[in-house]
């Protein structure tokens, strides 16, 4: 095993820590995948009543993966997200709570109606700041799922990104060798730090929050910050894509049918028929 | 009581000749009859016919023409019974699986009102989406009927805050062995000193009857408000006596708590697993990290508003800590899904041993698990008796876990073979024993049904089972419901 090492300033010098990787790992919050989703009177965002806010599935194993790399390597760990004042409890509960150092929310009104590419600018802006090593997300937001804003916080840093990871190790104190899943195979690539991956399922299994996480938690840092603290106006974040219109899917009918008939065997003839016939199944 | 005469021609107790096919809905193929032969338990016993009611005036006929013609009648649910209480000894079945409706819900009153045969979790559910609460938590929520928690009167993890299906019912509609309909509703009166306690409330003599006394088509149900909010944690220990301890101080707590009105611990459920427990769920645990140091765990809930939630937190820390916990290691179910995925968890247990124990039945083994409970301060001593008992009577490979806050380990000994299936139980009937012996119970959640009946009789005096049989004689003279259930065969 091998040290990360770093420069950090300090009083005018600079040094070299050993033992430090700086890791961000970028967290929305969304709907629970469970609630009953209804559509706010505005007709284009979600009624948040009775809906559990969690943070979403695929962020919490960038969150997992980046406690696994500190326990191994040391260093530290931020969450970011950009969101509503309601995100500030889903960072110390989902975030903080699990072993994250600090985290900020970046929350300002123009972000309300921004788009993936105005929230991935102030998430950048966000990001610039803590000068990361490794830049964490999940691959998409189950709410939206544009599966946008990771590269484009890549993009807007000018590093490399890798989305869709499944498997990280680092192969040396300046790179990551990852696994990404493809159409039928997968594909092995080496990306040189600092670098933004993307986390797909099963990179890991979510930890629970530990009694001792929560308590802790609330002594953490949770600074939240608007767009001019980041050297951010509204003009930065105005959307180039607006959302239109809400809508849900159709009720589909219930389309089963009972076969009637006079015994099991016609029944089953009968069922036999129509799994040939109708349903064009066999 | 009635004997194949002629091929299909059967003799009804007055001799009259009939076919079960003269019965009212009945189904006799074969096949279909035997899904409704095997509950839990291990017993199965094809039935003559299934009828499947779709409403009241059904049940009363079925019934109005067995009783005149003497056949047995056993009710199902679900079949989720671990006695026997759900496989007919004899005649036919009537299962409610097709009388699921909820008929009512009145936010006002908080009162529902629903068929018997609604599965328990669905039923929870509609009382959810109603905004309101229903609290009784068997672990085979989502596999049994709540007329089935009604005919055993049921009870789950949160039994220990919440009492046992009792508690709720205000009324039912039975049908009586002879066809007749009966309403029983509940004597709510503060006070009452009317004749003798335990028949003041005619309803609770229904309520737990096993299907011996009527079959129940409608239930109504006192309901709650939902909890403000709730966090459920499994906390680890060194071993199961550190857990039980624990176990003990907690419920002490909340007595202390709940009579002064301090803040204290206020459990909802206090759950065991132990060593064995721990390594079953491990491979299956995700996320959910136990220690290796772990040789027992609790798994408790509280209800607190989120804003409450991180001193109720802090106070169960101190309390893990003061038992000698692992108290950095508890984790915490802080989403809806992440307390679904424990409930789960604990939930894979019986589950897993039910596996386990199906796979050894083609060398005659099975699970062997026990229902006793003792007073909680009595809980160690019971337990320690019993590992001994599982470990010099069957010593094969077993679990306990369960309702400890109640005093109520489930457990479970696996008997892989016929002569592992005699020790197995053989040292259930020896910790049976002991937990009367300790002032406690033998059956305290699954009923009685056809394998308890002998251990019924140790526990209670002659007179007063003679007194049930009595209430048995008076409501079903001709002992065509349930036959087995509760008291012998033989002996109605």
């Amino acid at each position: 095993m091998f040290c990360f090492c770093r420069r950090v300033w300090r009083a005018g010098r600079a040094y070299v820590e050993e033992g430090l990787l700086k890791i961000v790992v970028l967290v929305k919050l969304v709907p629970s995948s469970e609630a009953r989703i209804r559509i706010a009177a505005d007709g284009r965002s979600i009624d948040p009543a009775d809906v559990e806010l969690l943070a979403s599935a695929y962020d919490e194993y960038a969150v997992e993966a980046a406690l696994q790399l500190k326990e191994k390597f040391g260093g530290e760990v931020v969450a970011i997200s950009a969101g509503p004042d309601k995100a500030a409890e889903m960072l110390r509960k989902s975030c903080l709570a699990l072993g994250v150092d600090r985290a900020v929310l970046v929350r300002d009104p123009a972000l309300d109606r921004t788009d993936t590419l105005g929230t991935a600018r102030a998430l950048a802006a966000a990001c610039r700041r803590e000068t990361p090593d490794l830049i964490l997300c999940g691959k998409l937001a189950i709410d939206q799922e544009n599966a946008a804003v990771g590269p484009q916080v890549a993009a807007l840093l000018d590093l490399p990104h890798v989305s869709v990871v499944s498997n990280l190790e680092p192969s040396s104190e300046s790179a990551f060798v990852v696994h990404r899943e493809i159409e039928g195979g997968m594909e092995e690539i080496e990306v040189s730090l600092p670098a933004v991956l993307t986390a797909n399922k099963g990179m890991n299994e979510p930890r629970y929050a530990s009694l001792k996480g929560i308590m802790t938690a609330k002594k953490k840092p949770l600074d939240t910050v608007d767009l001019a603290a980041l050297g951010l106006d509204a003009q930065a974040v105005a959307p180039k894509a607006i959302l239109v219109s809400l809508k849900t899917p159709p009720v589909r009918a219930d389309q089963g049918i009972i076969i009637q008939g006079e015994s099991a065997a016609a029944k089953v003839a009968e069922l036999v028929r129509l799994l040939f016939e109708e349903a064009k199944a066999l | 009581m009635h004997e194949e005469t002629t091929a299909g021609r059967r003799e009804g107790v007055r001799g009259e000749s009939f076919t079960l096919e003269d019965l009212p809905g009945a189904v006799t193929d074969p096949e279909i009859c035997g899904a409704y032969a095997a509950d839990a338990s291990g017993l199965s016993r094809v039935p003559d016919a299934v009828v499947r009611p779709q409403s009241e005036d059904e049940v009363r006929e079925l019934l109005r023409v067995c009783s005149a013609r003497g056949i047995a009648v056993t009710p199902q649910g679900l079949r989720s019974s671990t006695t026997g209480a759900s496989v007919p000894a004899r005649g036919i079945v009537v299962s409610l699986e097709r009388m699921a409706r909820v008929l009512s819900i009145d936010p006002q009153r908080r009162v529902v009102v629903a068929e018997p045969g609604i599965v328990a979790s669905e039923f929870k559910a509609r009382v959810r989406e109603a905004g309101l609460f229903y609290p009784v938590d068997p672990t085979s929520e989502a596999e049994c009927t709540l007329g089935g928690t009604v005919a055993c009167n049921a009870s789950g993890s949160r039994t220990y805050r919440y009492g046992p299906t009792r508690g709720y019912v205000r009324a039912l509609r039975v049908v009586l062995a002879d066809g007749s309909v009966r309403e029983v509703r509940r004597i709510s009166s503060d006070k009452n000193s009317t004749g003798y306690a335990g028949l003041q409330n005619p309803v609770d003599i229904w309520i737990g009857s096993e299907g011996t006394l009527g079959v129940v088509t409608q239930v109504e149900l006192d309901l709650l408000l939902l909890p403000p909010g709730v966090f459920g944690a499994l906390a680890f220990f060194r071993d199961w006596r550190a857990a039980v301890g624990f176990v003990q101080a907690a419920d002490a707590s909340r007595r202390v708590s709940t009579a002064s009105g301090k803040a204290g611990l206020r459990p909802r459920c206090l759950e065991l697993f132990d060593h064995g427990s721990l390594d079953l769920v491990r491979p299956d645990a995700g996320g959910l990290r136990i220690p290796a140091a772990a040789g027992a765990a609790v798994f408790f809930e509280e209800e607190v508003s989120t804003e409450e939630s991180l001193s109720a937190m802090e106070r169960w820390y101190a309390a893990i800590e003061e038992a000698e916990g692992l108290a950095d290691d508890t984790v915490v179910a802080q989403s809806e899904a992440e307390q679904a995925e424990l409930k789960r968890l604990r939930h894979a247990l019986p589950a897993g041993m039910n596996e386990r124990g199906a796979r050894a039945v083609s060398n005659g083994g099975r699970k062997v698990s026990t229902d006793f409970a003792v007073p909680l301060d009595k809980l160690p001593q019971m337990m320690e008796e019993a590992y001994t008992i599982v470990r010099e009577i069957f010593g094969g490979f077993h679990v306990a876990y369960g309702h400890a806050g109640n005093g109520h380990p489930h457990f479970n000994l696996l008997a892989e073979d016929a002569a592992g299936l005699t020790k197995a139980r053989e040292a259930a009937r020896r910790m049976a024993e002991r937990a009367l012996d300790l002032g406690g119970t033998m059956a305290a959640e699954h009923g009685i049904g056809k394998v308890k009946s002998a251990l019924y009789r140790r526990l209670y005096p002659v007179w007063l089972v003679e007194a049930s049989l009595g209430i048995k004689r008076a409501l079903d003279p001709q002992g065509i419901l349930s036959p087995g259930n509760i008291f012998g065969e033989d002996e109605i």
